[in-house]
């Protein structure tokens, strides 16, 4: 177990190589570099720039320099000095924009992850207990819905009753008065009370995949002679799904559980930005428009590798899971 | 000499389109505005509020500051207010009533927070324009002096005016600025091009410390106006005292240190993140230790990881009112950023806004606005924006492409596609019924308005345009396309940033279908800003769409419309960088005689100060381009608006939107004011 370990975390230093080189080849691919962008943007508003202020900005961030010299400034300051330069657009370091929004994004995306979790596998599991049932009717209906409708919309939607109906402060996760208040109890039930509403929209369509995923495994395995036995031995019904069919449904999910560690911190970027959070999600999106390239880049660079040690979480907790794939290895 | 300085200042009438705009709720604040901009009389009105605070008027002083200072003042953490105004502060007459102090208002920003707070409170600049637009008035200098060519401007500053720590602001910060910020080639490898006439920089000199003369090689009429628009930004945000702990040339102690603290690759680069309204992409907004000579300074800064930005008063701003009291009225701003335009206008209509006039006011939205309007307890102001057209087609008269060079270059292929347009449905759907049919020309309540740059050729007559085309390109195909003499279709691609505006894409695809029912194939490419960017300065593209700023500030925005130069002119963009080469990289080409006759003209425009010949000058530009038919307008661009709260008052009927006017700061935003 332990040399299987070791021999993934080995592999993954090529595969983060490779990826560093083609993640600032991708932000290197639009037409133009982050002045071209940002002339366009001035214009878009009537703006003019001064060919003297190009100058100067071009100069600032090296812009006229080929791409291995940019390449090779950004790469060392990340291995040498954890330095992972600084945000065009923002102008603060690139590891003071990240970190800064982590926190509410995690946790964020926990409360997600439990809302689904909460909600979809008892469900799933009942549905498929009870197929074609009254219950797992409505509940196919209601997670169809949830995954047809796009979240912007459904946060549109849900934003504009909080308007018209709760009188609430729409967009962002404190009302004005807690903004710049000091943390106590009234603030955290402020934070919950607009917290609530990117939960359920980021939940419903996740919600909605998980049921019907636990559904189809479960009605796999629970026709399976494994279970007639059980059953024929007289084991009670909730312990005999518990115990076995459920396990086994389980795996899909472990199996890509290493993918949610990314999804963290990708959050849910349209969304968030409806709602105007304060999370990761809009901040790569806008690093990626406006070619802000050391901040789009390290974002990249962060989540691939948030995602190739999520594969290896999934992988070792696969293998605790389950004993086959265990002795195959 | 006199008379020069009146002719000067009314040369600005250029502009006077605002007047009529306004009506009659913006004109209380004209008159005095007018008496003040008589640099002779150098601000009667304030004297009053001077010889109060100076004498012995301690407890007249602390009725006329804000509740917030009396405290400090009384715990002595802050000198009384006539130790922090100067003697001769700039007195504004506020639009309807003299203000109370007190309150928050709270503005909604989306994309860059450095134009946005620049437009609200930073355009404090020597000089200004007037709420109307239509004159130049003092602001930092108290008053000025030119010469008899206008190549040499005398500037009289304001004594005893502070920066936003308590330093004097004097002469010496501007020479900072020129000699060591402007023409320091670490920090600015080429000077900014409005400070260079006949191909020499500008002399800057100090005369005394209230006192600074700027001389030029050759005369420079619109020397002032271009001080009044941000292009001038940088001259007043370099306080010397502060900048210079980050400059090479006067830091030898601890320099390093900083740089090395900051970690940052030189001290150009630890300069440039610490300093900038505009100039490096604005980091001055997020420095909370640099000096401004703002109405507001920044206590909580805008920034990657905020959604919002706090600006609290400026306890030495150098305004006051008619009565004496300092400015600004409002003790606090809340910029909010909502990257959403439809939460911004949840929130507007919540009366959770007090102030909106960009992003989430587009005119498919003032219906709901206006259905909200009493429960929101909010209403309405216009915005008359300085675009000539709601959209102008541009067709590459320099494009790269031979065949279509040659089709394009005939005027008649232009007004016969000019013809096939049927602008009044175009109006009537995508502009909900605003506008009228208008080619790229001054509005008509400009000085520069011309009745036939405006309406030639804007009739729907599609027989006329058959019968123009019929004579160019008889033969079609199978399509009914007309077949160009190579044989191939008469087809090409108009490119525009399809992201950024959606009602541009709306219009196009009617003008398609016009276009096509005359024969010819327009074929829509809706790009990214960034490839149009590219494309425009490759001059690869056969069309393009594009704004047309200078309906109003006709005289500063020529390339537009009017004659190629510059970065507008995207329909004959090699005639343009022949005059000006712009910030893009497009190959010069010789432009045709009656061109190089309008840049001729404009070089005189720009050198003279008599507002006769400028108007004689103007008139014949404004007659080529007639005669040119440079590019097809669709409509007048109009019924644009901002939303305030009920209780914000001195915020004007209807203000100039433009960035050479920065809205709303010309219509004094230190005086608007919240009653509780």
């Amino acid at each position: 177990m332990l040399q299987f370990i070791l021999r993934r975390v080995f592999y993954m230093i090529p595969t983060l190589f490779v990826i560093s080189l083609v993640s600032f080849a991708i932000i290197q691919l639009p037409p133009g570099d982050y002045l071209t962008s940002l002339v366009a943007s001035m214009a878009a508003t009537g703006e003019t720039v001064d060919r003297a202020a190009l100058a100067a900005l071009e100069q600032r961030y090296g812009l006229g320099q080929p791409v291995y010299v940019q390449y090779w400034k950004w790469i060392s300051g990340i291995l040498l000095h954890g330095d992972f330069g600084q945000s065009f657009e923002w102008n603060q370091p690139v590891s003071t924009l990240l970190w800064g929004r982590l926190a509410l994004t995690f946790m964020i995306s926990l409360f997600t992850l439990f809302f689904t979790w909460i909600v979809a596998f008892p469900i799933g599991i009942f549905s498929a207990v009870r197929q074609y049932s009254w219950g797992d009717y409505v509940a196919t209906i209601i997670g169809y819905v949830g995954l047809a409708i796009p979240n912007f919309l459904i946060a549109l939607i849900l934003m504009y009753v909080a308007f018209k109906f709760f009188n609430q402060s729409v967009g962002g996760l404190f009302s004005p008065e807690y903004q710049d208040a000091a943390w106590d109890w009234a603030k955290l039930w402020d934070l919950f009370k607009h917290l609530w509403i990117p939960v359920v929209i980021i939940g419903t369509a996740g919600t909605a995949g998980l049921i019907r995923i636990m559904r189809a495994n479960l009605l796999d395995e629970l026709h399976k002679p494994y279970v007639v036995t059980a059953r024929a031995k007289g084991l009670s019904e909730e312990r005999l799904l518990l115990k076995y069919p459920v396990r086994v449904a389980l795996n899909p999910f472990v199996s890509t559980v290493g993918w949610t560690l990314p999804a963290l911190v990708s959050g849910e970027a349209i969304v968030s930005i409806v709602l105007s959070l304060p999370t990761t999600g809009p901040l790569l999106l806008r690093a990626l428009m406006s070619q802000d390239m050391y901040l789009a880049g390290s974002f990249i660079m962060l989540l691939s590798t948030l995602t190739v040690i999520g594969t290896l979480l999934s992988d070792v907790l696969l293998a605790w899971l389950d004993p086959r794939i265990r002795l195959t290895q | 000499m006199q008379n020069q300085f009146y002719r000067l200042f009314s040369l600005m009438l250029v502009l006077s389109m605002v007047l009529s705009a306004c009506g009659s709720a913006a004109t209380p604040a004209a008159a005095p505005e007018a008496a003040e901009s008589a640099p002779a009389a150098a601000e009667p009105a304030a004297a009053a509020p001077a010889a109060e605070s100076a004498a012995p008027a301690q407890e007249a002083a602390d009725s006329h500051e804000s509740p917030m200072w009396t405290e400090m003042v009384a715990a002595g953490t802050l000198p009384p207010l006539d130790e922090r105004l100067p003697k001769n502060p700039r007195v504004v007459e506020p639009l309807e009533s003299i203000g109370q102090y007190g309150g928050t208002m709270r503005i909604p920003y989306g994309g860059s927070w450095s134009s946005r707070l620049y437009s609200f409170m930073g355009n404090e600049n020597l000089v200004v324009w007037t709420p109307q637009w239509d004159d130049i008035i003092p602001n930092v200098a108290e008053s000025w002096e030119v010469n008899e060519d206008s190549s040499e401007f005398v500037f009289h500053l304001r004594e005893g005016m502070r920066w936003s720590d308590g330093e004097l602001f004097t002469a010496d910060d501007i020479l900072f600025w020129y000699n060591d910020i402007a023409s320091n080639t670490d920090i600015n490898p080429v000077i900014p091009s409005w400070l260079i006439i006949a191909g020499e920089p500008v002399v800057v000199e100090k005369i005394d410390d209230y006192t600074v003369k700027f001389s030029f090689a050759a005369p420079y009429g619109l020397f002032l106006q271009r001080l009044a628009t941000p292009d001038a930004s940088s001259m007043l945000e370099y306080p010397e005292h502060y900048v210079k702990q980050f400059h090479g040339d006067y830091n030898t102690e601890n320099l390093d240190e900083l740089v090395e603290a900051a970690s940052q690759p030189s001290w150009v680069e630890l300069l440039q993140s610490k300093t900038g309204s505009r100039d490096n992409n604005g980091p001055g907004w997020t420095n909370l230790d640099l000096p401004v000579l703002y109405a507001w300074r920044v206590t909580e800064p805008p920034g990657g990881n905020s959604t919002r930005a706090v600006l609290e008063r400026n306890p030495y701003y150098w305004k006051v009112d008619t009565e004496g009291n300092q400015l600004p009225y409002v003790d606090k701003l809340v910029w909010d950023f909502l990257d959403d335009p439809n939460v911004m206008m949840l929130r507007t209509l919540n009366g959770e806004v007090e102030f909106m006039n960009y992003y989430a006011n587009s005119l498919q939205n003032k219906a709901v606005y206006f259905d909200a309007m009493v429960e929101g307890d909010f209403r309405f102001f216009d915005q008359v924006r300085d675009t000539a057209n709601s959209l102008m087609l541009h067709l590459n008269l320099n494009t790269k492409n031979e065949v279509l060079r040659e089709a394009f270059q005939n005027k008649d292929f232009r007004i016969a596609l000019s013809y096939a347009i049927n602008r009044q449905e175009v109006i009537d759907t995508v502009f909900v019924g605003q506008g009228i049919p208008y080619q790229g020309a001054p509005k008509p309540t400009s000085e520069y308005y011309n009745e036939t740059l405006a309406t030639q050729y804007t009739e729907y007559d599609v027989d006329q345009a058959n019968q123009i085309l019929d004579g160019i390109y008889p033969d079609k195909n199978a399509d009914g396309i007309r077949l160009l003499p190579s044989g191939d279709p008469l087809q090409f691609d108009m490119i525009l940033d399809a992201t950024r505006f959606p009602d541009w894409v709306n219009v196009l695809e009617l003008v398609q279908i016009y276009w096509k029912a005359v024969g010819v194939d327009m074929n829509i490419g809706g790009i990214s800003g960034d490839l149009l960017e590219e494309r425009r300065k490759a001059n690869d593209y056969d069309a393009t769409a594009n704004f047309s700023d200078g309906g109003l500030a006709t005289i500063l925005n020529v390339g537009p419309f009017l004659s190629p130069l510059g970065r507008g002119s995207t329909y004959a963009p090699a005639w343009g960088a022949w005059y000006d080469l712009g910030d893009g990289a497009v190959e010069p080409q010789e432009p045709p005689d009656d061109v190089k006759r309008q840049h001729e003209l404009y070089d005189m425009v720009k050198a003279t100060a008599d507002l006769d010949l400028q108007r004689q000058y103007m008139d014949e530009i404004i007659d080529i381009a007639i005669d040119r038919f440079w590019a097809i307008g669709i409509s007048l661009d109009m019924g644009q608006y901002g939303v305030v709260k009920n209780n914000l008052h001195n915020v004007p009927l209807s203000m100039p939107e433009s960035w050479n006017y920065p809205d709303p700061f010309p219509t004094n935003t230190s005086t608007y004011w919240l009653s509780q």
